[in-house]
């Protein structure tokens, strides 16, 4: 089943001014319930804006956006129960931390579903966890806490609304490797936990590789390429055409296969790079 | 004489407060090309701002060109030498018109108008924006909005400049753009550039890494030099680039591989030679 359908969806921005702007152009695309797609594209090919058309912030010019195959435009009036279902995090979310304690600012989405206070400390106690959140941070001001716990504590704020659907623009930007491993291991862990759906736009293509399932790459607004991770690494060359990269590791094997010492070159992770490698070594 | 000199420098943001410069003498060239690594929380974006004089350190000093960054009378100078480039270019600009931003800082200057012209728009030429000179900075996606905010240092046209985690939001086209303009600015125009990075894509663009640990600096040296120290980066949550990471996995696992390659056509080459036997 899809979690999220988009339908023939464009996106214009600033009509009839003379900044006008065709933003995504026919956008028809699926995120199966339970998997991880990486959104790729360069600076300005819509990403964003259709990270934003996904829980409803942006109405799309045209086109349709289905949740678990109903339009969450159908009644807009019921809207919040879209946004409770499908979390979205911008770029850099801890700028949006305010509340006096990390605890509070987490409970700050549960308590305005109206929860029991039960139940919102459960959930914020979860969504700690999975964001590696001591006990000790829960107590602390989030402006006292370090950048990488920071954006933790912003994305448990989204977790504790134990969304189906979890959408994350560069959840792991500016974090050291430890951090990025951190923070997307986590998310990794809340998927699989609840079966949720995560789709996660990236600069990173090592990281998209290590842990999307799916891969969507956008380019000038409109879909360049989308499939299963190893289908897009093997496509290095329209990858290149697109202004993007393929992981390090990918182009050496595509070097090797060009030299004829290696068979495939659709080999993005470190590990399995190392068995192909000590195979062909003997 | 080194172009920035500092000397036992510590720094705390309060008394009370653990020392995030915990004792660090360096000596940056003119001219020369540096880049500072560690992980979050390492001191290194604090170090940046001792270096250009934003802070002062606790204890220490730092010259920047024969100038103490604590002289107060001579902060004008300090900030016409060097400039900094932050890593959230929403924090950076101050004006509508994409090309009223550049102009900023040297308008400020008392420049002539002829002067302003020629390095707004060979600013906005240095980073490809110059087709986006009427265009209203709001609207710029974040990649380019951080392309004008480095086109307004570039206009100042200072003697070093320091990156401070500036390409973090950038796609892999924007990141090598900066690089290439990093790369143009220190190699054509003479200009000192630090930058303070994880990429470690972009650290081996530069002459010298120096990397950090818990305010302390625990290696200095070239890129082949660091990055032939895989177990020590990855004690201090650092990794080295993937190709560099599969040779040494290799090398433990009982082959023999070079230390300190870095890209991969490199190691193709190793691996072809090893493979060829």
């Amino acid at each position: 089943m899809n979690a999220i359908e988009l339908k023939n969806v464009s996106v214009v921005y600033g009509e009839g001014t003379p900044f006008k702007k065709i933003a995504l152009n026919n956008i028809n695309t699926c995120f199966p319930q339970g998997t991880v797609t990486g959104i790729i594209g360069h600076t300005g090919s819509g990403k964003s804006t259709l990270a934003s058309l996904l829980n409803g912030l942006l109405k799309p010019t045209s086109g349709e956006v289905l949740l678990f195959d109903k339009s969450i435009w159908e009644k807009p009036k019921e809207m919040v129960q879209i946004r409770s279902q499908v979390g979205l995090v911008f770029q850099y979310p801890e700028y949006q931390l305010f509340d006096e304690t990390v605890e509070a600012d987490i409970a700050f989405g549960p308590r305005n579903l109206k929860l029991p206070q039960e139940e919102i400390d459960k959930r914020v106690k979860l969504a700690a966890e999975f964001c590696g959140i001591t006990e000790r941070d829960l107590k602390r001001s989030p402006f006292e806490l370090s950048g990488g716990q920071k954006r933790r504590a912003a994305i448990a704020g989204v977790l504790a609304m134990q969304p189906k659907v979890l959408v994350l623009d560069e959840p792991a930007a500016g974090l050291d490797p430890k951090g990025r491993e951190e923070i997307l291991g986590g998310l990794i862990e809340y998927k699989n936990t609840y079966g949720a759906t995560l789709i996660i736009i990236s600069h990173s293509m090592e990281d998209v590789a290590k842990y999307a399932d799916n891969i969507l790459v956008m380019n000038n607004g409109e879909i360049y390429m989308q499939g299963a991770v190893e289908e897009i690494f093997l496509q290095a060359e329209r990858l290149f055409d697109a202004n993007l990269d393929v992981p390090q590791i990918t182009k050496l094997f595509i070097e090797l296969k060009k030299r004829g010492l290696c068979e495939s070159s659709d080999i993005y992770t470190l590990g399995y790079a190392k068995k192909v490698i000590e195979k062909l070594l003997g | 004489m080194a172009f920035i000199e500092a000397r036992g420098v510590e720094f705390a943001y309060s008394p009370e407060e653990p020392l995030v410069i915990d004792g660090i003498d360096v000596k940056i060239e003119k001219g020369s090309y540096v880049a500072i690594l560690g992980h979050n929380g390492c001191g290194k974006s604090t170090l940046a701002k001792l270096l250009c004089g934003i802070v002062a350190p606790t204890e220490g000093q730092i010259l920047v060109d024969g100038i103490n960054t604590c002289d107060g009378e001579q902060e004008f100078e300090l900030r016409k030498k060097c400039g900094m480039v932050f890593q959230n270019p929403d924090n950076q600009l101050v004006a509508s018109v994409v090309e009223e931003d550049v102009a900023f800082a040297p308008e400020n200057l008392g420049l002539p108008r002829e002067e302003i012209r020629k390095r707004v728009d060979s600013a906005l030429a240095t980073v490809d924006m110059s087709e986006y000179a009427k265009h209203t900075t709001h609207k710029l996606s974040g990649g380019q909005k951080q392309r004008i905010a480095i086109a307004g240092i570039l206009a100042m046209q200072p003697e070093c400049i320091i990156f401070d985690e500036a390409t973090a939001m950038l796609d892999p086209t924007g990141r090598k753009e900066i690089a290439a303009a990093m790369k143009r600015l220190n190699k054509e125009l003479g200009i000192t550039v630090v930058t303070i990075t994880h990429y470690m894509g972009e650290a081996i663009e530069a002459d010298r890494i120096i990397v950090m640990n818990q305010g302390k600096i625990i290696a200095d040296g070239t890129p082949a030099e660091i990055f032939s120290k895989v177990e020590q980066l990855k004690e201090v949550s650092l990794a080295v680039p993937q190709v560099t990471e599969l040779l040494y996995m290799l090398e433990c696992d009982g082959y023999q591989m070079p230390r300190g390659i870095l890209h991969a056509m490199d190691a193709a080459e190793v691996l072809t030679q090893k493979l060829k036997k």
